[in-house]
């Protein structure tokens, strides 16, 4: 089929519907089936990386929280690390064990949005309330631990976190994974008769294809591209835990999902673990400070977030603030290469399943 | 088919998981950050606050004329519409001047009420 | 192959000056006209997954330093390759050529954002700026602060003077 010939036309999905985000995608179509695809990405640039080299490490950890709404502490953390390792502090171990929880926690609630988002776009309204009103519990803790229930406000910031656990953050913890382990039971019981019919054999990006495309994170995982940044590139305390990698073969919309679920799964895993081995003694909290300066040097950091792999490379002339940031998001090759291949001669039914088995962020898209 | 069925027996029995929300509310935590609060008394207008601020809501302002005695410096004004309560003026301040509540009821009609004077009292 | 495997490689092949900054950290400078063929080694010893290109402005050098980011799947490595590019004429070529679509749309991200030319590169379309006229935004010596002032600034509002203080 000629992409220009008569009896094809376009066809917007996004920016202004429901289920796309701040992001479009220009379809070519030809009846029922999608010739083409284009993405159309900038709906939410807001320059984070130049306006990073205005503002000082705080303020910047500040910012690190806008990068990805859905995973906020996630990228706090990612921002951390990149000025951590320049100015060579040491971390106290509680706020070590504190990160890693959050950053755990922060992924099943991302991972929640993505099946609420998956289950919506296929019309699947069951799914998609009970993945948001139980990611609404973690919203809790969050609100506990770091004061806001969406923005941390860079609670993981370079040189530990803002605050010391409070003592009833535990229990609560505790409590909520019980809640979360009936969810994941329940999303199981939904998806035999639901989810799987509608994304079986949908979407499939071989595994030559999603290492070609340069996908990450989950998505490359669900090819059967064993790679993970905890694992294989170890920050944190993640060399200490134990925690399995699920992966799958099949590749399709499907295998995606359920990766999803899975890794919820072995987050709660890896957040009971912390939790039991949390050091009792107190920290101290880290306080902002004015005229703070970076040491020179220049750091790549590479985190795994629950989109795949998300890095910082910071360049520091010992200024206050970095003299360059360059953020990579994991869904920029997602939404662009990987989506327009996979978009490819699908049927327009099938763009909501692929689209949102992607797991895609236009924020950190744009940036 | 049983499963559903069951599911929906229990779902029956079950309490939602929203509340109803003008006569019911979720507790807030301590160490939320909401609206802020001053103690105007201990502030010794450093204007540390107004520079940590990564979105310059803060402004230091002069008090009006009938204070003056009482306030002769400075002191902060906060922009809430350009604030991200973030709390770092809450953690920078030496003195505790500057502290953040629960109130998170911070919705208007009216654009006065955005801009908070730190004397209340003075808004004719 | 470890760090100081690649780092002997390196050396062999190219000359290069690579130097091990942590564990699983390889760093290194090249020339301009080596670069394609030092990515086209590393391609081949295996480091397939292109994580991100990076741009540095040096106005007062005069000069872009361009920085490659290649992770090895295999031997779980991460190399940097920089190179510098003049700044009045930055022109470089593309390495769409070995590592495909994911290099393709890191250069047109640069492309936009600092206006290197990538050679070889057929799609160089904007991504994220909607009818722009000004220079490359994220070049240092573009004062945004000034050009929002120019553009968007709302004399009569008493809320935006703090922004242009």
């Amino acid at each position: 089929m000629n992409e220009k010939s008569p009896t094809t036309y376009e066809l917007l999905f996004g920016p202004a519907h429901p289920g796309s985000g701040n992001f479009s995608v220009k379809l070519r179509v030809s009846g029922e089936q999608v010739v083409s695809a284009r993405s159309d990405p900038g709906y939410l640039h807001r320059g984070f990386e130049k306006l990073m080299e205005y503002r000082d490490r705080m303020q910047n950890s500040i910012l690190s929280d806008r990068v990805c709404v859905l995973e906020a502490l996630n990228w706090n953390l990612v921002h951390a690390e990149a000025v951590d390792e320049l100015t060579g502090e040491e971390i106290p171990d509680k706020a070590r064990y504190i990160r890693v929880l959050m950053a755990e926690l922060s992924r099943i609630q991302s991972h929640l949005i993505w099946y609420g988002a998956l289950s919506m776009g296929l019309g699947f309204d069951t799914g998609f309330k009970v993945a948001f009103g139980y990611r609404d519990y973690l919203l809790d803790i969050f609100e506990l631990v770091t004061g806001g229930r969406v923005y941390p406000a860079g609670y993981i910031c370079p040189g530990g976190v803002r605050r010391d656990l409070p003592d009833s953050a535990k229990t609560k913890i505790e409590k909520t994974l019980d809640k979360m382990k009936i969810m994941l039971r329940k999303c199981e019981n939904f998806e035999k008769t639901t989810l799987y019919p509608r994304t079986r054999g949908v979407g499939v990006l071989e595994r030559q294809d999603a290492l070609r495309l340069g996908a990450t994170g989950p998505i490359a995982r669900a090819s059967g591209l064993y790679s993970d940044v905890r694992v294989d590139d170890p920050y944190e305390i993640y060399s200490e835990l134990d925690f399995e990698i699920p992966t799958r073969d099949e590749g399709d919309a499907y295998a995606r999902c359920l990766l999803g679920r899975l890794e919820m799964r072995e987050s709660m895993r890896i957040i009971r673990q912390v939790l039991e081995r949390m050091p009792e003694e107190k920290l101290d909290p880290v306080k902002p400070k004015i005229a703070h300066k970076i040491p020179e040097g220049e750091v790549y950091v590479r985190n795994e977030i629950a989109r795949g792999e998300a890095g910082i490379y910071m360049k520091s002339i010992g200024e206050e603030t970095p003299y360059r940031c360059k953020i990579r998001g994991p869904s920029l090759l997602h939404m662009i290469p990987v989506l327009e291949h996979l978009l490819a001669g699908c049927q327009i039914a099938d763009v909501p399943a692929i689209y949102w088995s992607l797991n895609i962020c236009p924020a950190d898209m744009d940036r | 088919m049983i499963k559903t069925i069951w599911e929906l027996i229990r779902n029956l029995i079950n309490k939602p998981i929203t509340v109803r929300f003008p006569k019911q509310q979720i507790e807030i935590p301590e160490g939320f950050r909401g609206e802020h609060k001053y103690e105007l008394d201990k502030c010794i207008s450093c204007g540390l606050c107004s520079r940590v601020c990564p979105n310059r809501a803060i402004e230091m302002v002069e008090a009006p004329q009938k204070h003056k005695e009482k306030y002769p410096k400075k002191y902060p004004r906060i922009d809430l519409g350009k604030c991200c309560f973030c709390g770092f003026c809450e953690d920078i301040c030496p003195t505790d001047a500057l502290k953040l509540t629960k109130n998170v009821y911070l919705s208007t009609f009216d654009i006065k009420n955005v801009i908070k004077e730190p004397f209340e009292d003075d808004v004719d | 192959m470890n760090e100081s495997d690649l780092i002997r490689d390196l050396d062999k092949e190219f000359g290069a000056c690579a130097q091990e900054k942590r564990k699983r950290r390889v760093w290194v400078s090249v020339e301009l006209n080596e670069l394609i063929d030092v990515c086209r080694f590393c391609y081949g010893k295996g480091f397939r997954h292109l994580s991100t290109i990076s741009a540095t402005d040096y106005p007062s050098e005069g000069m872009y330093e361009l920085t490659y980011f290649l992770w090895s799947y295999e031997d779980k490595l991460l190399v940097t390759v920089k190179t510098t590019i003049s700044r009045d004429k930055p022109v470089i070529d593309s390495v769409t050529s070995i590592w495909g679509e994911s290099a393709q749309i890191h250069e047109r991200e640069l492309h936009e954002l600092f206006g290197v030319k990538f050679e070889g590169n057929k799609d160089l379309t904007p991504l994220f700026l909607e009818e722009w006229d000004g220079p490359p935004p994220f070049r240092r010596d573009f004062n945004w602060r000034d050009y929002v002032r120019e553009k968007y600034y709302d004399k009569e509002n008493e809320r935006e003077k703090p922004y242009y203080l």
